[in-house]
């Protein structure tokens, strides 16, 4: 029989727990001075206020696309070895941790070395010993003593995300990643870059100006002059997907089409549950809504909305003469 | 003008001149249409079965609750000393059900002379099917999916123009009526979950992942029968409200009117996108 009194690898933590496990995300750690200056070119956010709000940004892909999401966080309670203590640490190091995708880890990396080197920035994978949670609006997760970094999600009703040490106490009552991934579908948010990584879908497209995320002097010249553009002229946007099913079992729909009759209206980039998220093409869907035709997704009748959080960029909010038929 | 002949029309509300000319005649806030085929929603063709086999389309009207009243709701806690202002509901609902009935029981006499059966549905509901806490016609989704607004987490109907303070009734009728829908529909749900917040009785949940809304009608109803009449949910609302009951401060629901106007006049500028 292990004693309970040599330490907490023996101890079991009985307070259930039901936040959400992203399992697919790791961290980075950038440690030295310049931290926020090396990573401030490969970002379309400005990092001048990161010490005092974590911050939820973009590194777009040379041509303008969406190549991935980082959470960008500053915790003085975290060492240059990349441990969080209960108090600040006092090493005197500056270091940036970057929550990102699991699968892009190594690319970030790649894109990070050149700007970390001319700035002395040491760059760690730190992904073994953080695990990355979420909790809903709705959710208060870990009301324990052992220490952890919450940062809130900053897309309307996305709640906030937690960083804890993989050597926390584990709860059998975590929830699973798809379930977040459903709630941020529900919402019309992207729950990670990864479903959009290789589609060429830059972050008008992908509704990211009306997050606010966007620094105008923060991204390169040719986007910039994009984002003049009125939003108006854009031909394609992801929007929400819902399924209305008549029956309990539902194909998975990532990579299909949304058709109405022979026409492709959308592509589903993401599915799951009763949720989804499509590239639209808006003329085709106008036009579909326009003939009353009934859209469907592997034969199942779906519905594609605009989100609350960007309606007023939809001709839905016209009152009854935006759904006029002519 | 006859009917098949107007709707061919398409440059009106929800489809048609004819819907739009007839809501005004009839006097109802609101009206779409949901035609029915065989391809329809199972859910839809039940209720086509049991009430009138031959029908094609069924119309849904909406007339907008008083938001002086709704305004007037509160958690029974909340009173204090004064009086229960909350109680002005129940008879405000009877008031609507009786205008909204009488609408739909003209669109009924309207579209027999034209020579189609038609049923006017009582605004109260209908009976549930045997073995189920499910009645044989739910408004809320016909209205859905005839382009009236989104059903939100709390179950109701939320519209663009009266968010979820909307009291709906149901015509099934033969007429070949086309369904009326919204062309770029916005989820007008926030999933800002004040609804779930406010309702006294837990009976609204947030919604998991093949679900999309948790309400626990029995729960509703017991706590609506039982204690107090309730509708706290539909006052919430964000959309209507533009405003949290958690949080305070005065409720305008007529702030969307403005936001109507402004979309008018974005419209007569830039026309009509492509
Ligand atoms: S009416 Fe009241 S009890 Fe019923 S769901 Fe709404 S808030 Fe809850
Ligand atoms: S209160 Fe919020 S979550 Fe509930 S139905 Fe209204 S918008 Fe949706």
């Amino acid at each position: 029989m292990s004693s309970v009194t040599e330490g907490h690898c023996n101890q079991q933590y009985l307070c259930e727990d039901s936040a959400h496990y992203l399992e697919s995300r790791g961290v980075i750690q950038l440690v030295g001075e310049g931290a926020a200056q090396a990573l401030q070119p490969l970002v379309i956010t400005c990092l001048a206020g990161v010490s005092e709000n974590p911050l939820l940004t973009y590194i777009l892909s040379e041509q303008g696309h969406i190549f991935a999401d980082l959470f960008v966080i500053q915790d003085a309670r975290v060492s240059a070895d990349g441990t969080l203590h209960k108090a600040p640490s006092h090493d005197d190091s500056c270091s940036l941790l970057l929550e990102c995708s699991r699968s892009l880890l190594e690319q970030i990396t790649e894109k990070l070395a050149p700007l970390c080197k001319e700035r002395g920035v040491l760059i760690k994978d730190i992904s073994e010993k953080w695990r990355v949670f979420a909790e809903l609006p709705d959710q208060s997760t870990f009301k324990e003593v052992q220490p952890y970094i919450k940062y809130p999600d900053p897309r309307v009703h996305m709640g906030r995300r937690l960083l804890r040490a993989r050597d926390a106490y584990e709860s059998s009552k975590w929830s699973h990643e798809r379930h977040w991934v459903s709630h941020a579908l529900r919402l019309g948010f992207l729950p990670s870059a990864d479903s959009v990584q290789k589609k060429q879908i830059d972050c008008l497209q992908a509704n990211l100006h009306s997050m606010g995320i966007i620094d105008h002097h923060c991204v390169p010249h040719l986007l910039q002059k994009k984002l003049l553009l009125s939003k108006k002229q854009l031909s394609s946007r992801l929007l929400p997907l819902r399924v209305e099913p008549s029956k309990n079992v539902l194909p998975s729909m990532t990579a299909s089409h949304v058709m109405a009759g022979d026409l492709k209206v959308a592509t589903v980039l993401e599915h799951y549950g009763l949720y989804g998220l499509v590239l639209v093409d808006l003329s085709l869907w106008r036009k579909a809504l326009k003939k009353q035709s009934r859209l469907t997704c592997c034969d199942q009748p779906v519905t594609i909305t605009w989100p609350s959080w960007f309606g007023s960029e939809s001709l839905g909010r016209m009152g009854p003469f935006a759904a006029t038929s002519r | 003008m006859d009917l098949l002949t107007s709707l061919k029309m398409h440059n009106q509300p929800f489809g048609g001149a004819w819907v739009e000319q007839t809501r005004l005649d009839i006097g109802a806030d609101l009206m779409g249409v949901l035609a029915v085929d065989e391809h329809s929603h199972d859910d839809f063709l039940y209720a086509i079965k049991t009430f009138l086999p031959t029908a094609k389309a069924c119309v849904v009207l909406g007339m907008e609750y008083d938001s002086e009243i709704m305004n007037l709701i509160k958690r029974p806690d909340k009173y204090g000393a004064g009086p229960k202002t909350g109680d002005l509901l129940s008879p405000h609902v009877n008031q609507l059900n009786r205008v909204v009935d009488q609408a739909n029981y003209d669109l009924a006499r309207l579209l027999k002379k034209q020579g189609f059966r038609s049923i006017a549905l009582p605004s109260r509901g209908l009976p549930f099917r045997p073995g189920q806490m499910k009645a044989s016609l739910s408004y809320t989704h016909v209205a859905e999916a005839a382009g009236m607004g989104t059903i939100g987490t709390h179950s109701l109907l939320i519209t663009p123009e009266y968010g979820t303070r909307v009291r709906l009734t149901c015509l099934l009728t033969e007429a070949p009526l086309q369904t009326t829908n919204r062309i770029d529909p916005i989820d007008d749900c926030t999933h800002c979950l004040d609804c779930v917040k406010i309702c006294p009785a837990q009976a609204i949940s947030a919604p998991g992942t093949s679900e999309r809304y948790k309400v626990d009608g029995f729960r509703c109803k017991f706590y609506r029968d039982r204690v107090d009449n309730c509708g706290l949910c539909q006052k919430v609302c964000s959309y209507a409200t533009g405003h949290s009951e958690n949080q305070g401060g005065p409720l305008v629901a007529s702030s969307n009117f403005v936001e109507l106007v402004s979309a008018a006049h974005h419209q007569q500028q830039f026309g009509e996108e492509e």
